[in-house]
């Protein structure tokens, strides 16, 4: 096998690409600040073009190679694999890194201490090395070792700003989640090590019946590391922390990373277990309407995106599930659809929300604030920001002819799809009502990023910064905007072009399908790109022939004037008035409160002084886990009394310990 | 049941051990701690005859000569300096952690018919009964007395018990190994005496249940 040409050249691709990384992250140790931003830069991005690379050589054959063989976990050596599975997920990979890459010089610029610009330089390589491998590993003990690399240099990352108060609570939740998502992972392949006796991830099978307790574990481990409900409390906290173009592929692999887990785990290891498949829907729908809600609501640019993939990761998570469902009873189109489904807007959502992030980390940049109260009036300055994140909410809202559009179609039509096939009527019954909550939570995330898009970047500027703000650093557009625009490329090439990225997803479904007749391009039958040529030609010649001949009576005004004429900047409309009135719908499940207060002699008619305020008391954190967390204080101050200092009640400790031990291991 | 010579050789020990417990004057105690470990040398001696490992003559040596009268001088020279003849008091008198010792002897020779896996060649149930009676003998004493010094021999006992179920079971570890045991209790005993020096100086006494500061 290894003898391939083609098989050879891969891995050496994928070899090398780490070894570039390796070798930025030992040039940046060693030069400190000798070392020129630009020439790091250039290592990333040859890295990343390096793995793109590997990915399109091995696209459609499965290869498998030794070549990190002399790093060996005592148990295996780290053998690596790149089947038709990881070989998109490597793709992604390797267009985010560019993308980061392409935008880093600018960030490390800006950055006034040099121990800031290392940390960022070392943390990113190991971060991409941690990344790379994850995907490559074919071992269980490879992937927890490259897992935990990739785990801990993140969690790096989430701390870049780490004196402030912000950034250390975040890494801390962002450790904490880790911690118990890898503990999990550990427990699941252990389990699976010991029901098969081998520890190579294509040989474990879910179709048994000891394997539910460890599919259990992976998807509360998944859950937990994808922030799938409800133990998605932590992301809201550190996805918007690390720094700019890291963000990129922060955003859009670390969770993606945990979903091509459960992925390559219960769907290619053919889980048949229907609990499974009904737990995955049920967490999968409430993370949908949870994160959607929460991410209207949200004041923080970066929160709302941070919300947003609460809601998507829990869209793919139902995906996944209705997959395992229709492996149970036997539905092969609907888990080929249901596969096709979860893959594709796994990684359409990962491409769209790296751009989201980078454009959010480019208003940060010129405004100095993510607070949409204080945005407001960007488009003006700020064109390029404006296009690409406006393109990427479009996709993400799912509007045609962008890719997520597709991918949510895919989703849609499962239901459809399960709806009417020959499964229980219950299960028939949700699925409609799937549909339902589906259209909801798209409604929804249309809302949220019209807030998003039209309170920054549309009407007026609501304060002095915003209304100041630069695009670039340079007087052309700078690394950070060309990187929103190689992404906002993307996004529009795949959603025009849609049956040809499901042709090339196709190797990748088959595998997860184990239906060799799958044919992508069939998935999909709208011909979305043609369709989209002509709109926008019909479009523009009515524009120009029709609309374009009577501008006289075209008045401009600004957006949230609504044609009353100018209004204040204090007048105008925020982003808490426009998602007030859905909160006021769900004010129980988001806790919010108004206090209105009128003061006046005469407070009737003639008020002095209104004052209003919104609350909104996150219901997860202070109801669930406050109380966990108390019971945690408790047991360890209650711990703490065992150490009492004497010497003798140590050595008595240890006295029962060892009398303990021998009565375990003599039965007596 | 037929005691084989050096089983009987490892109860004598054993119960030099159990002797060890019932004094508190700390002299007394380091001579039955040399006779202990003389016991055990004989012990090892003996095993190097039967299965004609040389190497374990040279153990047998190490351990006369290091562990039952080099360690047993020292600790003795230390007791002269800082001026201390018997443990200050123990937690369970003297004469009944004695018959706890020889409970526990009984127990451990219950242990011993259970434990699984014993393949060795003499298979001794015995030697392994006298090994871990000696351990529990050792944690006994660190348990009950309070005197720095006293904590010091418990130490050397328990490490006996291990050396002594080794040799038994196993016929005794490489010799590099067993050499490098030795030079570490000899080392860990040296600084134990000087840290013993410090404490008398700084606290005026040895009572280890006052020091407890060994907490956050």
């Amino acid at each position: 096998m290894i003898n391939d040409p083609t098989t050879l050249s891969a891995a050496n691709l994928f070899t090398s690409a780490s070894a570039i990384w390796l070798a930025g992250l030992v040039i940046i140790a060693v030069g400190r600040e000798r070392v020129k931003s630009n020439f790091l830069a250039f290592l990333m991005l040859a890295g990343a073009l390096l793995t793109l690379g590997g990915a399109a050589l091995s696209w459609n054959q499965s290869i498998e190679y030794n070549q990190l063989q002399y790093i060996s976990f005592g148990l295996v050596p780290a053998d690596s694999i790149v089947d038709s599975l990881s070989v998109p997920f490597l793709g992604l990979l390797g267009i985010l890194a560019s993308a980061a890459a392409v935008a880093s010089p600018c960030h490390v610029d800006s950055l006034n201490s040099q121990g800031k610009k290392g940390h960022y330089w070392k943390l990113t390589f190991i971060f991409l090395i941690g990344l790379q491998q994850v995907l490559l590993a074919a071992n269980g003990i490879a992937f927890l070792v490259f897992w935990e690399i990739m785990s801990l240099s993140s969690a790096g990352l989430v701390a870049a700003d780490h004196v402030r108060h912000r950034a250390q609570r975040a890494a801390f939740a962002y450790l904490t989640a880790t911690r118990i998502s890898t503990a999990f992972i550990t427990a699941a392949f252990l389990w699976m090590h010991q029901n098969t006796g081998s520890w190579s991830l294509s040989s474990w099978h879910f179709g048994t019946e000891q394997s539910i307790v460890a599919a259990a574990l992976l998807l509360i481990a998944v859950c937990t590391k994808a922030g799938v409900w409800p133990m998605h409390v932590w992301l809201p906290l550190a996805y918007p922390e690390p720094p700019g173009p890291t963000s990129a592929v922060f955003s859009g692999l670390v969770g993606n990373i945990s979903i091509y887990l459960l992925m390559r785990m219960l769907l290619a290891g053919e889980c048949h277990h229907l609990g499974i498949a009904y737990a995955a829907i049920a967490l999968g729908t409430i993370s949908a309407l949870w994160g959607v809600l929460f991410a209207l609501m949200e004041r923080d640019l970066k929160k709302l995106l941070a919300y947003s993939t609460v809601e998507n990761m829990g869209i793919i998570l139902t995906a996944i599930g209705v997959a395992i469902l229709a492996h149970c009873h036997n539905l092969d189109t609907i888990a080929t659809l249901a596969c096709a489904a979860a893959l594709f807007h796994t990684l359409n959502h990962g491409l769209v929300k790296a751009l989201l992030f980078l454009g959010a980390a480019s208003v940060e940049r010129a405004v100095h604030t993510r607070d949409l109260s204080a945005l407001g009036g960007l488009a003006k300055n700020m064109p390029w920001t404006m296009l690409c994140f406006f393109i990427g909410s479009l996709s993400i809202c799912a509007m045609p002819p962008m890719n997520c559009f597709a991918s949510k179609w895919l989703v849609y039509q499962t239901f459809f799809q399960l709806s009417f096939a020959n499964a229980p009527i219950l299960e028939r019954a949700m699925s409609l009502a799937m549909v339902g909550i589906l259209a909801f939570v798209g409604a929804l995330s249309l809302a949220c990023f019209t807030k998003a898009v039209g309170i920054a970047f549309l009407g007026r500027p609501r304060s002095n910064a915003a209304a100041k703000a630069k695009e670039s650093t340079t007087s052309g557009p700078d690394g950070l905007i060309l990187a929103q625009v190689i992404l906002a490329i993307a996004c529009v090439m795949i959603g025009t072009s849609v049956p040809i990225a499901l042709d090339g997803l196709a190797p990748a479904l088959r595998h997860l399908t184990h239906d060799q007749f799958v044919i992508g391009s069939t998935l999909f039958p709208i011909p979305q790109g043609q369709l989209a040529l002509v709109g926008g030609i019909l479009v523009s010649s009515i524009y120009l022939f029709v609309l374009g001949g009577r501008s006289v009576d075209v008045k401009s005004y600004i957006t949230w004037d609504c044609g009353f004429g100018p209004l204040s900047t204090r007048a105008e409309e925020t982003g808490s008035s426009f998602s007030h009135p859905i909160g006021r719908i769900f004010s129980q499940i988001l806790q919010l409160k108004v206090t209105t207060e009128i003061s006046g002699k005469d407070r009737r008619h003639f008020p002095e002084s209104v004052r209003v305020e919104t609350f909104m008391t996150p219901i997860l954190e202070t109801k669930l886990y406050r109380p966990i967390m108390g019971l945690f204080d408790w047991l360890s101050a209650s711990l703490v009394r065992l150490q009492t200092g004497s010497i003798h009640i140590h050595l008595l400790y240890v006295f029962l310990t060892m009398l303990l031990l021998v009565f375990l291991g003599t039965n007596i | 049941m037929i005691l084989d010579t050096f089983e009987a050789l490892a109860m004598v020990s054993a119960i030099f051990a159990i002797l060890i417990l019932g004094t508190t004057h700390l002299r007394t105690n380091l001579s039955f701690y040399s006779l202990h470990t003389m016991a055990i040398a004989a012990v090892t001696a003996w095993i190097a005859n039967i299965t004609h490992e040389d190497h374990l003559y040279l153990v047998a040596a190490g351990v006369f000569i290091i562990k039952s009268w080099g360690i047993p001088w020292y600790l003795n020279s230390v007791i002269k300096k800082i001026n201390i003849g018997t443990d200050g008091g123990a937690f369970i008198a003297a004469p009944l952690s004695m018959h706890l010792g020889a409970l526990m002897l009984g127990l451990s020779f219950m242990i011993s018919q259970q434990i699984p896996g014993l393949i060795g060649e003499p298979d001794s149930r015995l030697g392994s009964t006298a090994a871990m009676s000696i351990l529990f003998t050792g944690v006994l004493l660190m348990l009950t007395r309070r005197a720095a010094i006293s904590q010091i021999v418990g130490f050397l006992v328990i490490e006996n018990g291990i050396y002594l179920f080794a040799v038994t079971q196993t016929h005794g570890m490489p010799l590099m190994i067993e050499m490098g045991l030795l030079l570490e209790v000899l080392v860990a005993v040296m600084v134990a005496g000087l840290l013993l020096f410090n404490i008398k100086k700084s606290f005026e006494h040895i009572d280890v249940s006052q020091l407890t500061e060994l907490k956050d």
